[in-house]
């Protein structure tokens, strides 16, 4: 087995691992840090149900590999609630229901943060409306599949903490 | 997925040296992860690039811009000379794929993706791709999402991205390190017996930047036609750029994407409309002119729309831009 | 018809008749009397899954923990004559026909025949050489890692004696069924034939719809452990309780022996339903390596592996009089099956939406070489109502009347094929509300009449009904001094709200603060709870908890006997449950202080849901009606719906803001169908060449727009809480709205689903 080592930050905490190097950013989570809140729903980066933010961004943890994340810092769902942003967002998919199996919304959540922090650095979106229309958010969240579709909820959701 | 050991390269000359010893470039991951996951791409060796100096965008002498193959998508269609000078590509690389997966994926990546053929994917699929020689299972099986132009019986693949096509209509040059530019146009080739030679790069060459042109005055527009409304790769897509002077068009870049294994520029279609008033009569006629080399197969046609289909987008496109 | 088809007719007929002799339902007061009952209280879980906190199944860890990856055969019917596998890092075990376990043989739950196990199928994968499907799992291979198990089970490979494959509907002899989802397959009054001769106006034509798939976002997992002879499962299974059953058989355990559980579902719509073959071969890979083992399918293998939506094919005929009214109406329906004989069965809708006084509807199937397939959320109605919706549309053009008109004018009084009477029947209310709030009035008479820049805009509707039914299930209630209440229950929570809505069934049914409620779910050794899906949940629920709050009556009763209280020696018939405690005709005392004078830590109980004879005796559905506006861009023939207003009759809704996301997510999941979703099944190999989401498009954030959502909320007489299940109703109908809007849009008539660009050019 080829294995790396490297020291990996996770919501704050140092880890340092020993790790295959084909173990991806979500296997490493899920399975080696035991923090399952992010989730798999198709390991090749067509659900978002993985999404967590690098060094701030969000990204797809099952296409990332752990090993390319070396002193890296990766905030997950269980992170965010450490924060007023992810705190915020995350009281107000209950408050909506912007959710239902659950299985999704740690993705749309870690997404929905990334995506208010996006818009304020001026990232454009393919809509490119002016200003944070219905259109823009939905756009801009098409990351983030949910088969539930609570989809009008989360919008609610955005909408409140965008407000 | 099978074993591999990864080294993260720090600076171009080794990175190069490692895969020339058949190590394989890995970047955003986006796809090599995925296709690698499925068995697809098998490399005992993985050189991670994304730590090269070369995710920078900067303004080149004559007003040109470079763009460092390590530049991230979003990056690109967020910078504001980007969105100033080339918003066609800004608008090309916002149209594809997801927020996150721009995030991640970088310019050399998107370049060198791989075709999302569904047979492709599967190991045990007849693919030419995979297997030289081995055919092609998409001739006669599904290929509503395949091309139309410039295939051959071992292959009818398109290249999926979006980026590519913008890049095409704005004349884009490609650097490899070790090399001279070559035009993106003549970057990635159509599959002819060789569908695997997907690209001319030789195996273990490493695409440092993009080189955009000085930007010509004039509108552009960037249209895709996809089964859902975001998040999926075009059925057709066109980008289409063009500088009017006093009523004429005197430079006119028309490109397809989703119907060839390359971005296919539509060069008679160009040259029919250059110097005249952009009518609509000529449109139509430079339309069909762009689709007269589609080829489907007779019997088994999923794909045939796509001609109609990338004509009504030229034409839509160029009646946008010719105001 | 067959003689199996015939005997399941002659049966049918008869319940029908000794049906009429059944008691009705008895009348629940909470239909009218509520608190916590019909709030949009926040999910109950909802933190806890917006924090990452639940544990779904592929996330329990285990000690010793090893993974298992599955490999699919590549031939669609044959025989593996070996199967070759390499050396690899890692791996404990191998596990092919060769060497795995004997497991029996157990029936296919959705024939529904014999004991109700939930195994998907009756084939024994593993214990033969005999492919019968592609993608059929020829090998497990557990390791200690999951990359290890990967690349292992990726080295594998097989030789196959083929043989010829069945694949395509044309290469079978179609026949009838034994009944389409439990009813008979054919039902035939009057003269079709002659009355389509006669009628003012005609339809005739043919739909079809594709092979689908469920995609839950969580794909299956089992996390199986043995310790000697007992089995611990954790499944992604939506119904433990069957799964529990099929391991006990399957493997010669007693039942006691055999734990399922499965609290937090990440979507199932069916899917989840059955236990596909991965569920005991993991059982079977735990046992044969002696290591507790975890199988999580890849999104592929959910392609390959578990079921879906098997295609259907519709032959509608309508004929109408000048008024209107329904003269002939005809459906024959076709659709694929495989050995375990399971209909999708497309005639459903047009067995009971209309009344009609001649009628030909029949299901018929055609036995296919591919997997069995599955219940998916308004199994037989979804695809059968976009048939029958659509050509009652084209029929009202014909007629030159409104669609919803001509609805109004064919709304039955009683069963249009039994003739008996519903419990209740509000769909003109639904009609009514939805019209109202989508401004239907206002709808251009004729196609193609609006444009916005490069969009036609279109209008459509169409109604939705499906079957209700209170099912099987068993409940524990346990009443703590401290005057909090558990219930604990073997369904789970599937995203349908289930735990919340109980809760507050709970709470008033008791006379108690949401907050002192807990609901416990997951557990298959609660109690014996056949509930496969979400639909049914409600009610049946509903039903134990009734019954387990009586039970609990007699048990307080007892203990306050012999004590001064005032509710000593009252009668069951004198009390009530409210106020957070027992009250009879001369006062009454709480909980607590009932407990604390008998000096007991806690009352047990248990509760099992009643037969439901008022649902066999009369029908029971829900009903709802859609409007919509779709957008088509004539040049490019992109549809995207931009408006949808739902009405439905649920009965009472138990919590508005739960309920109206149920409904979203079935309109949802109908816009997929309408527009973009497909399986693509190479019949020439048995192949799933789209098996990953980014090819199997379901709807984004991006193409769904606002959706109103109005519940008529009245009462059904006959049912738990006056509730009747919605959760597969939403999906009910929508494909045919959208296709009759973007008829109305473009005056182009699509009958073959999705609508996807190509079509419309
Ligand atoms: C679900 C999904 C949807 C998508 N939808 C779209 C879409 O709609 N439109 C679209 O355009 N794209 C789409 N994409 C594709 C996406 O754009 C590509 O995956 C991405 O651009 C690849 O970039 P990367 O940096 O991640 O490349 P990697 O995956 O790291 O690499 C891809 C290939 O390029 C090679 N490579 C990378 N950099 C260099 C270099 N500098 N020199 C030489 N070789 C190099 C690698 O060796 C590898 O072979 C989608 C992807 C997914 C997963
Ligand atoms: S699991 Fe990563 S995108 Fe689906
Ligand atoms: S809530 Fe179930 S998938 Fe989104």
């Amino acid at each position: 087995m080829s294995s790396i080592q490297l020291r990996l930050s996770v919501n704050g905490r140092e880890h340092e691992l020993e790790l295959d190097s084909r173990v991806s950013l979500l296997d490493c989570l899920r399975e080696h840090l035991g923090l399952t809140g992010t989730k798999k729903g198709c390991d090749q980066g067509a659900c978002g149900a993985c999404t967590v933010l690098l060094d701030g961004e969000r990204v797809n943890s099952c296409l990332v590999l752990a090993a390319q994340c070396a002193d890296a810092e990766v905030t997950t769902i269980e992170g965010l609630a450490s924060s007023e942003a992810g705190r915020a967002m995350q009281k107000a998919f209950v408050r909506n229901d912007g959710l239902q199996c659950g299985y999704c919304t740690p993705g749309q959540v870690c997404s929905a943060v990334a995506m208010l922090a996006e818009y304020e650095a001026e990232v454009p979106s393919a809509v490119g409306e002016a200003g944070l229309t219905d259109a823009e958010i939905r756009e801009r969240l098409a990351g983030n599949l949910c088969r539930c579709g609570a989809y009008n909820g989360i919008l609610a959701a955005v909408r409140e903490v965008a407000r | 997925m099978n074993p591999f050991s990864y080294v993260p390269a720090t600076d171009t000359s080794s990175a190069v040296a490692l895969a020339a010893g058949g190590a394989k470039y890995l970047a955003g991951g986006t796809n090599l992860v995925d296709l690698m996951r499925q068995g697809i791409e098998t490399p005992r060796e993985l050189v991670d690039i994304t730590r090269l100096p070369l995710a920078d965008i900067e303004e080149q002498p004559g007003g040109g811009l470079r763009i460092g193959a390590l530049v991230r998508n979003t990056r690109v269609a967020t910078d504001e000379r980007i969105r100033d000078r080339y918003p066609v590509l800004a608008q090309a690389i916002l149209n594809g794929a997801s927020p996150q997966l721009r995030n991640r994926a970088t310019v050399g990546g998107n370049l060198m993706q791989r075709t999302r053929c569904g047979y492709f994917y599967d190991r045990h699929s007849a693919c030419g791709k995979r297997d030289p020689g081995a055919g092609c299972a998409a001739l006669d099986g599904f290929n509503r999402t395949h091309a139309i132009l410039g295939t051959s019986e071992s292959c009818v693949s398109v290249h999926p991205s979006d980026m590519c096509v913008a890049l095409a209509a704005l004349d884009a040059v490609v650097n490899i390190a070790g090399r001279d530019p070559v035009p993106l146009v003549d970057f990635h080739r159509l599959p002819g017996d060789t569908p695997h030679v997907e690209t001319m790069l030789a195996p273990g060459e490493l695409v440092t930047s993009i080189d955009l042109p000085p930007a010509q005055p004039g509108r552009s527009v960037y249209l895709k036609v996809r089964d859902r409304a975001s998040y999926a790769f075009a059925l057709v897509s066109v980008a289409a750029v063009v500088r009017m002077e006093a009523g004429r068009a005197t430079r006119v870049r028309i490109a397809l994407g989703g119907v060839a294994a390359k971005p296919w520029r539509a060069y008679e279609a160009e040259e029919l409309l250059t110097g005249t008033s952009l009518d609509d009569e000529l449109i139509h006629q430079a339309a069909g002119q762009a689709l007269a080399g589609s080829r489907q197969r007779a019997h088994n046609a999923h794909n045939a729309f796509k001609a109609e289909l990338a004509r009504r987008l030229i034409r839509r496109a160029l009646q946008g831009v010719r105001s | 018809m067959n003689l199996a088809a015939r005997g399941f007719t002659l049966a049918g007929k008869a319940l029908t008749r000794l049906a009429r002799l059944l008691p009705d339902g008895r009348p629940d007061p909470l239909a009218h009397r509520r608190a916590e009952l019909g709030r949009p209280t926040d999910r109950l879980d909802g933190r806890a899954k917006a924090t990452g906190a639940v544990r779904y199944t592929a996330e329990r860890q285990l000690p010793g923990l090893a993974y298992a990856v599955v490999v699919g055969s590549t031939i669609a019917r044959g025989r593996v004559t070996a199967v070759h596998v390499p050396p690899a890092p890692g791996v404990l075990l191998v596990m092919t026909h060769e060497n795995a376990p004997a497991m029996k043989r157990t029936p296919a739950y959705a024939t529904m025949k014999g004991p109700l196990g939930a195994a998907a199928m009756s084939l024994p994968v593993l214990n033969t050489d005999e492919i019968f499907w592609y993608g059929q799992p020829i090998a497990v291979v557990v390791a200690e890692s999951l990359e290890q198990a990967r690349y292992a089970a990726s080295l594998i490979h097989a030789d196959y004696e083929p043989w010829p494959a069945r694949l395509s509907m044309a290469d079978g002899k179609p026949y009838t069924p034994a009944h389409a989802v439990l009813e008979e397959p054919v039902t035939r009054r009057g003269d079709v034939r002659t009355a389509l001769g006669a009628a003012t106006a005609t339809v005739e034509a043919e739909y079809t719809t594709p092979l689908e798939h469920h995609n839950a976002m969580e794909p299956h997992a089992t996390v199986a452990h043995w310790e000697g002879d007992r089995l611990t499962v954790h499944d992604t299974a939506q119904y433990p309780y069957g799964v529990k059953e099929m391991l006990a058989k399957k493997f010669s355990l007693a039942e006691e022996n055999v734990r399922v559980l499965a609290p937090f579902i990440g979507g199932g719509f069916g899917g989840k339903t059955p236990a596909w073959p991965h569920v005991w071969l993991t059982v079977a890979a735990a046992k044969l390596s002696g290591r507790p083992v975890k199988l999580v399918l890849s999104r592929a293998d959910v392609f390959a592996m578990t079921g879906g939506r098997a295609p259907t094919s519709s032959r509608v005929a309508l004929g109408a009089d000048a008024t209107g009214r329904l003269t002939a109406l005809e459906h024959h329906a076709l659709a694929p099956c495989t050995t375990d004989e399971f209909a999708e069965a497309a005639v459903a809708a047009s067995r009971h939406l209309y009344t009609c006084p001649n009628v030909h509807v029949a299901q018929q199937v055609v036995r296919l070489d591919r997997i069995q397939n599955a219940f998916f959320r308004g199994p037989g109605v979804a695809p059968g109502s976009f048939a029958l919706e659509s050509a009652m549309d084209e029929l009202a053009w014909r007629l030159g009347l409104d669609p919803l008109e001509l609805r109004l004018r064919n709304e039955p009084e009683r069963d249009p094929m039994s003739g008996i009477r519903f419990t209740s029947r509000h769909l003109r209310e639904a009609y009514a509300l939805g019209a109202e709030a989508f401004g239907w009035s206002r709808r251009p008479p004729a196609p193609r009449a609006t444009r916005d820049g490069r969009w036609l805009i279109g209008h459509g509707m169409a109604a939705a009904i499906n079957p209700d039914a209170v099912l099987i299930a068993g409940v524990q209630l346990r009443l703590a001094a401290d005057g909090t209440v558990t219930i604990r229950s073997s369904t789970n929570e599937l995203g349908a709200g289930t735990s919340t809505a109980q809760s507050q069934a709970t709470a008033d049914r008791l006379g108690l603060p949401l907050d002192r409620i807990r609901f416990e779910q997951g557990d298959s050794d609660v109690a014996r709870t056949r509930i496969p899906g979400a639909s049914a949940a409600t009610t049946t629920l509903a039903s134990a908890i009734w019954s387990a709050r009586d039970n609990l009556v007699r048990e307080l009763l007892k203990l306050v006997r012999d004590t001064g209280s005032p509710l000593a020696g009252r009668s069951f018939e004198e009390v009530d449950t409210r106020a957070g405690g027992l009250f009879g005709p001369s006062g009454g005392q709480s909980y607590e202080r009932i407990l604390a004078r008998a000096g007991v830590e806690a009352v047990e109980v248990t509760g099992k849901s009643a037969l439901p004879y008022q649902t066999v005796k009369r029908g029971t559905y829900s009903y709802g009606a859609h409007f919509c506006e779709v957008r088509v861009d004539e040049e490019t023939g992109e549809a995207r719906v931009t408006r949808w207003v739902g009405a439905f009759d649920g009965g009472r809704i138990v919590n508005p803001k739960q309920a109206t996301s149920q409904m979203r997510g079935g309109i949802i999941m109908g816009i997929g169908m309408a527009l973009t979703e497909e399986t693509l099944l190479d019949e020439r190999t048995g192949l799933i060449v789209n098996r990953s989401l980014a090819d199997y498009h379901l709807p984004t954030h991006a193409d769904v727009p606002a959706i109103d959502i109005h519940f008529v909320d009245q009462p059904d007489p006959q049912t738990p809480l006056g509730a009747k299940g919605i959760g597969e109703l939403g999906i009910v109908g929508v494909a045919a709205a959208i296709a009759n809007a973007v008829y109305h849009a473009t005056g182009e008539r699509v009958r073959s689903l999705p609508i996807t660009p190509d079509k419309l050019m």
